[in-house]
């Protein structure tokens, strides 16, 4: 693997990371959103909006050739992630307005066909390129010749650093007393409520921020690519963000790693071991992606319920009922009790 | 005037496949309280199962399209019925008792793996349903069958012992373990009628499409979900109504629609939906229920 190739797939990681990260942040709260993706769109596609008004004169008459011209570029790049980022959280604090009333898998649904509505416009609205998507110029390197180390270099910095940002920032809000009103949420909802904390609009914030972190990455993820198509953020792909989390061990801080493994042992898998068998890289494995992907999703929520109880019958203890129309309470989640 | 009775007509006959598929959802939330995801492609594998029979069925049966149509609508309904059982025994089961989102999860899990399998066993491109020579249009036949499968299931719900023992689970599964009721039993019934109803309208979904394929059953499986919610869970009245209110509105949208907009159809008629479910979360027909702490 070749330096910058490496540089690229570290930059893809930031993305994901990004992703989960926030998301996780999200359901912590207990609000179970399966829409995360919608957002992503949403900031890419704002981005797309944003290089069509700056540029009218069509993007083929851009070229990051002189010095001067990159410094617009980058100012331009900012701009699309800012206004990603705005959008994006504009979105969410309507939804948050709107949704206030809907728990648990209602809200789930409602989330999930958000991100659908996001897509299907994408898909249908000509102005931005339909179902083939949209291509943007390199807006501050481009990736030919020598400046693609350059260009591998910038984002990923930019992308890791901005991580970096998230990372310390969710630690900042963990060690305030918002964190703990959030792990208060995370244990009870109700028992919060009662001790006083506005649950509603600490879901509404951390929602917000959260669809903001989204928004901003779609538009950065843009940039990087300079290619998005509404697939992009179909379901699926949505649900890598997803599996994420659920991997960590819903809600705890070890998605990062657990999207971490996801990332890379999917490019190792594609790159590596269908290399061996001679077959075109990632032909093979993105028909069978989904597929696998459904199995460790069933099998990452499933194994440790079964893995618990078995646990519960080798110790000789009386096997305990869990509540058995859960819904609230502590029983909720895959962790051991 | 003629074109909007044709264009009410088609919407009757979308609103009765929603509304059969809507009752799966409606009855799994009844009684576990979470949405079974993998229903949409229950839908989509009673829907093939229903192409092969009429395949391999029609030059035998030619002459007795009644029949041809009743056997495939049989077997895919028996197909789809076993598949949702399966997949409760195997994907749900271990999690009984954990909450309705963790449970969404693996059925998630479930929906992504049947989608992605059926594209690899019957590959992703869509089939030309085959026709049928029926004295009655395939929509004509759809409100048939709706009318059908909501009488059956009155009655089977209202009328029988093991309609009032999936009641009696649903309103508490504890206390009617206690009745001697066989919780496991009732809720693997439960699965199969959804699973039956929603392979009835996949077979009539290729009747009056002509198209099937793999990856169909997301659209209409998000729809009848909400649909599920908004003619309030557990009432048979109200899932139709929703149902039907849905298909005429989608079919109307279709038809006077600007050129400009039409595209957006699916947007249109999503942002409906969410509308509705923020509007009337607890259903057109259904109270407010209070949670009790």
């Amino acid at each position: 693997m070749s330096f910058y190739l490496l540089l690229y797939h570290l930059s893809f990681l930031g993305v994901m990371l990004l992703l989960v990260q926030s998301l996780n942040l999200v359901w912590k709260a207990r609000l179970f959103s399966l829409g995360h993706h919608g957002f992503f769109g949403l900031g890419a596609y704002t981005a797309v909006v944003m290089i069509k008004l700056a540029l009218p004169a069509g993007v083929a008459a851009w070229s990051t050739t002189a010095p001067s011209q990159r410094i617009v570029g980058l100012g331009l790049l900012v701009a699309c992630v800012l206004a990603g980022g705005a959008l994006a959280a504009g979105v969410a604090i309507l939804m948050g307005r709107l949704f206030a009333q809907l728990r648990g898998d209602y809200f789930a649904v409602a989330t999930l066909v958000f991100a659908e509505i996001v897509r299907s416009i994408a898909a249908n609205w000509d102005y931005v390129g339909g179902g083939l998507g949209f291509e943007v110029p390199y807006l501050v390197f481009s990736k030919a010749g020598n400046e693609r180390l350059l260009y591998g270099v910038f984002y990923t910095a930019l992308l890791l650093g901005l991580n970096w940002v998230a990372f310390f920032l969710i630690r900042r809000i963990e060690g305030s007393v918002y964190g703990l009103y959030i792990t208060a949420v995370e244990d009870d909802p109700i028992a919060a409520e009662l001790s006083g904390i506005n649950v509603t609009r600490l879901q509404n914030l951390v929602f917000v921020v959260a669809a903001m972190t989204a928004g901003s990455a779609g538009a950065l993820f843009l940039h990087f690519t300079t290619l998005v198509v509404p697939t992009d953020f179909s379901f699926p792909n949505g649900l890598l963000v997803i599996l994420g989390v659920v991997l960590g061990g819903l809600r705890s801080e070890r998605c990062i790693i657990a999207a971490t493994f996801i990332y890379t042992s999917y490019e190792v898998i594609k790159v590596r071991v269908f290399g061996l068998f001679g077959f075109e890289s990632g032909v093979l494995i993105a028909d069978w992606k989904e597929v696998l992907l459904g199995l460790v999703l069933i099998f990452s929520v499933t194994l440790p319920a079964v893995w618990h109880r078995a646990q519960i019958r080798q110790a000789g203890a009386p096997r305990q009922r869990r509540p058995l129309l859960a819904g609230g309470g502590r029983g909720g989640s895959v962790d051991a009790e | 005037m003629a074109y909007l009775l044709d264009q009410i007509v088609n919407g009757l006959s979308l609103g009765c496949i929603y509304a059969l598929i809507a009752l799966g959802f409606a009855m799994v939330f009844g009684v576990l309280r979470f949405l079974n995801f993998a229903h949409s492609e229950v839908f989509t594998a009673g829907s093939f199962i229903g192409y092969f029979v009429l395949h391999r069925l029609s030059p035998r049966l030619g002459s007795s399209p009644f029949l041809l149509v009743g056997l495939a609508m049989l077997a895919a309904g028996l197909g789809a019925g076993a598949l949702a059982v399966l997949v409760e025994r195997f994907a749900y089961r271990p999690l009984r008792g954990y909450s309705g989102v963790t449970v969404l999860l693996s059925a998630i899990g479930v929906s992504i793996l049947l989608q992605n399998l059926g594209i690899h066993a019957l590959s992703a491109h869509t089939r030309g349903y085959p026709g049928v020579a029926l004295p009655i249009t395939p929509k004509q036949l759809a409100l048939i069958i709706l009318v059908l499968s909501f009488t059956l299931l009155f009655v089977l719900v209202n009328r029988t012992p093991i309609g009032t023992q999936m009641k009696a689970v649903a309103e508490d599964r504890r206390t009617a373990q206690l009745m001697g009721i066989d919780p496991a039993r009732v809720i693997a019934l439960v699965f199969f009628l959804g699973g039956f109803f929603a392979g009835i309208a996949g077979v009539v979904w290729g009747l009056v499409y002509g198209a099937i394929h793999p990856q169909m059953g997301f659209y209409p499986g998000l729809k009848a979900f909400i649909i599920a919610v908004v003619g309030s869970i557990g009432s048979l009245t109200g899932t139709f109504l929703a149902g039907v209110c849905l298909g005429v509105a989608e079919s109307l949208l279709s038809a006077y629609l600007p050129s400009t907009l039409s595209a957006y159809r699916d947007p249109i008629v999503f942002t409906l939906l969410i509308a509705a479910l923020v509007w009337k979360p607890s259903g057109i027909l259904g109270k407010p229920t209070i949670v009790k702490v």
